[in-house]
C-alpha cells in the first residue's frame, strides 16, 4: 500500500506503508489513522493525506522540514 | 591479477555507465562530496518526494549486498535508506537552483514504491545534510524483478 500526499492538487510525495509506520513510531503520541479519514484503508492500493490537514509534526516528518 | 576495489569505489564494469555531464546541472556541487563518480545499487524503493530545487528525494531499503554503502546519518536521518536524487525533474522554486536547471530538464521516470530497481549514478556524501549518502546525480532508475 502507498501513501500518497496531495498539496494544491498535486502529489508532492509516496511512502510505504512500512516506512510510514516508522515516521510515525518516531512521532510520540501520533498514530497512523491520524494521517487520513479513511475509515477502512486496509482493502486500498493507496492512501491519500492531504498536506493542509495535516498537523505540522507529522507535515515537517513526511517532507524533512526539521532535518 | 584484477585490482581489487573499495565496495564504495566504482568497479571498471561499472565507469562508463554515468552521464558525467548531468553535473552541470548540480546546483552548488561543492556541497556534495564524490566518493565514487559512478555506482551501481539494488533496491527497493521506499519513498519519492518532489523538492524545491526540482530534484526527487528518493529513499532506497538497500540489498544486503549494499548495505555498506549507508553510515550513521543515514541511520539517524533516513530510516536506514539510501537517498536517490535525480536532478532537474521537477519545478524548481528554490531560488539559487532555478539557473542549473534552466533550459534543462532529465527524463527519468520513477518507478512505483516497491518496486525492486537497479540505480546507477554518482555516490556522494551531503556535506550538508550530515554526510548522509546517496546516488546524486542519477543517471538511470530501472525496474528489476
Amino acid at each position: 500500500m502507498t501513501w500518497r500526499l496531495i498539496h494544491d492538487s498535486e502529489i508532492i510525495g509516496e511512502w510505504s506503508d512500512e516506512l510510514i509506520d516508522k515516521i510515525v513510531k518516531e512521532l510520540m503520541n501520533t498514530k497512523k489513522s491520524s494521517l487520513s479519514k479513511s475509515e477502512d484503508s486496509s482493502q486500498k492500493e493507496s492512501i491519500i493525506i492531504v498536506a493542509e490537514f495535516l498537523p505540522d509534526p507529522i507535515r515537517g516528518a513526511l517532507l524533512d522540514l526539521q532535518r | 591479477m584484477a585490482p581489487s576495489f573499495n565496495s564504495s569505489q566504482s568497479t571498471p564494469a561499472e565507469e562508463g555507465k554515468c552521464d558525467q555531464s548531468l553535473w552541470n546541472h548540480v546546483y552548488n556541487p561543492q556541497r556534495l562530496q564524490v566518493v565514487s563518480p559512478c555506482k551501481s545499487v539494488l533496491g527497493v524503493i521506499e519513498s519519492k518526494r518532489v523538492e524545491k530545487d526540482g530534484d526527487y528525494h528518493i529513499r532506497v531499503k538497500l540489498d544486503p549486498p549494499f548495505s555498506n554503502l549507508i553510515n550513521s546519518a543515514n541511520m539517524k536521518n533516513q530510516f536506514g535508506d539510501l537517498v536517490v536524487e535525480p536532478i532537474c525533474v521537477n519545478r524548481v522554486t528554490q531560488a539559487d537552483a532555478i539557473s542549473a536547471c534552466q533550459n534543462f530538464h532529465q527524463n527519468i521516470s520513477i518507478p512505483s514504491i516497491g518496486s525492486h530497481v537497479n540505480i546507477t549514478g554518482s555516490y556522494v556524501l551531503d556535506k550538508e545534510h550530515g554526510n548522509w549518502a546517496e546516488i546524486h546525480p542519477v543517471t538511470s532508475i530501472t525496474k528489476i524483478p
